[in-house]
């Protein structure tokens, strides 16, 4: 259908193009399957209707009992959600509606469900009236035709044109049918406003989500990084005249490329977090079996650990086998970020508790801006698993203590 | 022939020491003072007359693109020279449409640097014209529309669009066959005309105006 070459046309030609379109005939399939639908039901109904009738029931109990028989179970399997679904499919391959944002899946909400089945119901209708429309309404005009030609009755000629006025009419609703659902089905079975609102809130957040991870790159891993290109590249213009400068520009690169080393990991985990949020998919997310390659790799960054583990941490719940392995990366990062180093880490399965410690020494003078969060990120966690957390100094260490409920023996 | 005044401002302390010791290695270049914010940069500005200021755009308090379009305001105001971690930043081409005569990568090496202050006292060349070109074209249609053009001669106009190639006055006598003193001359007129206080402004302004096309 193209309005704008339409628009300029007569409306006989309208009348054509819209004759000759194999749309129009592919929508009449599309309400003759209401037309069946509704046959089904209407066997059952005029089966109860029928014993109802010849048992001589009231006018009043036969219609208190038949409307809801009828009434019912359209609306009922309307609510179904994957009828969204099925109609959905059916009304872009025969009626050619494009939905936007996709073809919609099986209903999630109530009010797509509720939608769906006012949707289901105006279908059966248009099923029945083209029904009607083409079982009686098109035989009884043929035979009107027929009849003066094969009677000797005079009088009756006008039966002809009444009859041809019925075929015609009977045309005219199955196509206006197809046309009235065509322009329905998107209000109907597409995303409402709400919806479509909802899926707008979410790009917007994730958009912001990326903004923030952009900002956050900047602020941190570009400033860290500028300061060690300009502090190295003085360094090489005094390097003869100013050994001392030197010395402090070396401490400042060594400074600052580890806190950008840092920062960069917890961007980058941020954005595998987004990744596999987006995609939906279900990575192996690191647990305690991964423990030993995290220790190395803080190791290699230049953290001196060492980590003992006491009894079976392999046979953990999943849950606290990741969430104890994101507690211990945290804590390691803490002491990357304070510089205290050697860090023990100390795991500890007992019968109804996983304890994991961290102990670092405590560097006075290098508390970073942005100390604490790290260890909000560990408090989430423990508090999502009902455990519990202390932290803080402990004479000139630093101690972290974990302890995360476990469930009881059940092998 | 005196040394260039410089007057440092960035917020990072060891960013500043490190410039101030990449520009005091050269004889011809001397920081004469620092500050940490674009309040202080302009306090700074007034007492100590600096020729170049190399100023930094995100900073606290009054930032760099603040700072940069009340030192223009002025007459006799010192050349500022931007400095950014990143090119692609928005404040970088804000910052040359209010008036910088020039911005700068954090990241250049100290050669660069030195080079780059020595051309935005000079004024004779605009620096990296690729980049004007590059960030222009990222902002079109984001500046609000500036009004065509004055009248130009054909020369003016020629000038013109060699500046925006990067063109130094002695590069465009030889393209164009002319004097330097006579180019001098017709850039004097185009700025005046163009009512801007530099090439670089001269240049953003053919740009923005479509005199010189963005391909």
């Amino acid at each position: 259908m193209l309005p704008a070459r339409m628009s300029g046309m007569s409306a006989l030609g309208r009348l054509r193009t819209m004759l000759l379109s194999a749309r129009t005939y592919m929508r009449q399939i599309y309400v003759l399957l209401g037309s069946a639908l509704v046959l089904a039901f209407g066997l059952v109904d005029l089966g109860l209707v029928g014993s109802m009738v010849s048992a001589e029931v009231s006018m009043p109990v036969l219609l208190a009992v038949a409307i809801p028989v009828v009434v019912v179970p359209p609306v009922l399997l309307g609510l179904v959600p994957a009828v969204r679904q099925v109609e959905a499919v059916a009304a872009e391959s025969l009626l050619g509606v494009e939905f936007v944002d996709g073809t919609p899946g099986p209903a999630t909400t109530w009010p797509q469900r509720r939608r769906t089945s006012a949707w289901f119901v105006l279908h059966l209708v248009a099923g029945l009236l083209a029904g009607v429309a083409l079982a009686i309404v098109v035989p009884l005009g043929i035979t009107a035709i027929v009849r003066p030609l094969a009677s000797d009755k005079s009088g009756i000629w006008w039966y002809v044109p009444a009859g041809v006025g019925m075929l015609i009419g009977a045309v005219a609703v199955c196509i206006v049918l197809g046309a009235v659902v065509t322009a329905l089905a998107p209000r109907l079975l597409g995303p409402s406003v709400d919806d479509r609102l909802h899926a707008l809130e979410q790009r917007a957040a994730r958009l912001s989500e990326r903004t923030r991870l952009a900002r956050e790159l900047h602020d941190s891993v570009g400033h860290a990084l500028s300061l060690v290109v300009v502090q190295a590249g003085a360094a090489r213009k005094v390097r003869d005249t100013d050994p001392t400068f030197v010395d402090g520009a070396l401490e400042a690169v060594e400074a600052a490329a580890r806190t950008a080393l840092t920062d960069l990991d917890q961007v980058l985990g941020l954005l595998r977090d987004e990744e596999s949020a987006d995609s939906g998919e279900h990575r192996p997310v690191a647990d305690l079996a991964q423990l030993d390659s995290l220790v190395l790799a803080t190791r290699r960054a230049g953290l001196d650990v060492s980590l003992t583990v006491e009894g079976e941490v392999e046979r953990m719940p999943a849950v606290v086998s990741r969430e104890s392995y994101r507690i211990v990366q945290e804590a390691l990062t803490n002491a990357l970020r304070h510089g205290g180093s050697p860090v023990l880490i100390r795991l500890s399965v007992q019968t109804e508790a996983l304890v994991i410690e961290a102990i670092n020494p405590l560097s006075p003078g290098r508390r970073s801006r942005r100390a604490g969060r790290g260890l909000r990120g560990i408090q989430e966690r423990v508090a999502v698993l009902g455990g519990d957390m202390t932290a803080g100094a402990d004479d000139d260490r630093w101690r972290l203590r974990v302890q995360l409920p476990l469930p009881g023996e059940e092998t | 022939m005196s040394a260039i005044r410089v007057l440092l401002v960035d917020d990072e302390s060891l960013i500043r020491a490190g410039l101030r010791a990449i520009i005091d290695a050269e004889p011809d270049l001397e920081v004469v003072g620092e500050a940490a914010d674009g309040a202080e940069a302009i306090a700074a500005a007034r007492s100590l007359r600096p020729d170049v200021v190399c100023m930094d755009v995100r900073m606290p308090r009054i930032d760099g693109l603040e700072a940069t379009r009340l030192l223009s305001a002025r007459a006799e105001s010192p050349r500022v020279l931007v400095l950014t971690t990143f090119e692609n930043d928005d404040y970088v081409y804000e910052a040359l449409a209010a008036g910088a005569s020039g911005f700068l990568l954090k990241r250049a090496a100290p050669e660069q640097v030195q080079a780059a202050i020595r051309t935005v006292h000079a004024g004779e060349s605009l620096l990296f014209p690729d980049a004007v070109r590059r960030l222009a074209r990222a902002h079109r249609g984001s500046v609000a529309q500036r009004p065509g053009l004055p009248t130009l001669t054909d020369r003016e106009g020629e000038v013109l669009r060699l500046m925006a190639r990067g063109m130094s006055n002695a590069e465009i006598a030889a393209e164009l066959v002319l004097g330097v003193e006579t180019v001098k001359s017709h850039v004097a007129s185009l700025l005046s005309k163009l009512d801007v206080r530099d090439r670089t402004q001269a240049v953003i302004r053919a740009y923005e105006s479509g005199f010189v096309p963005l391909r």
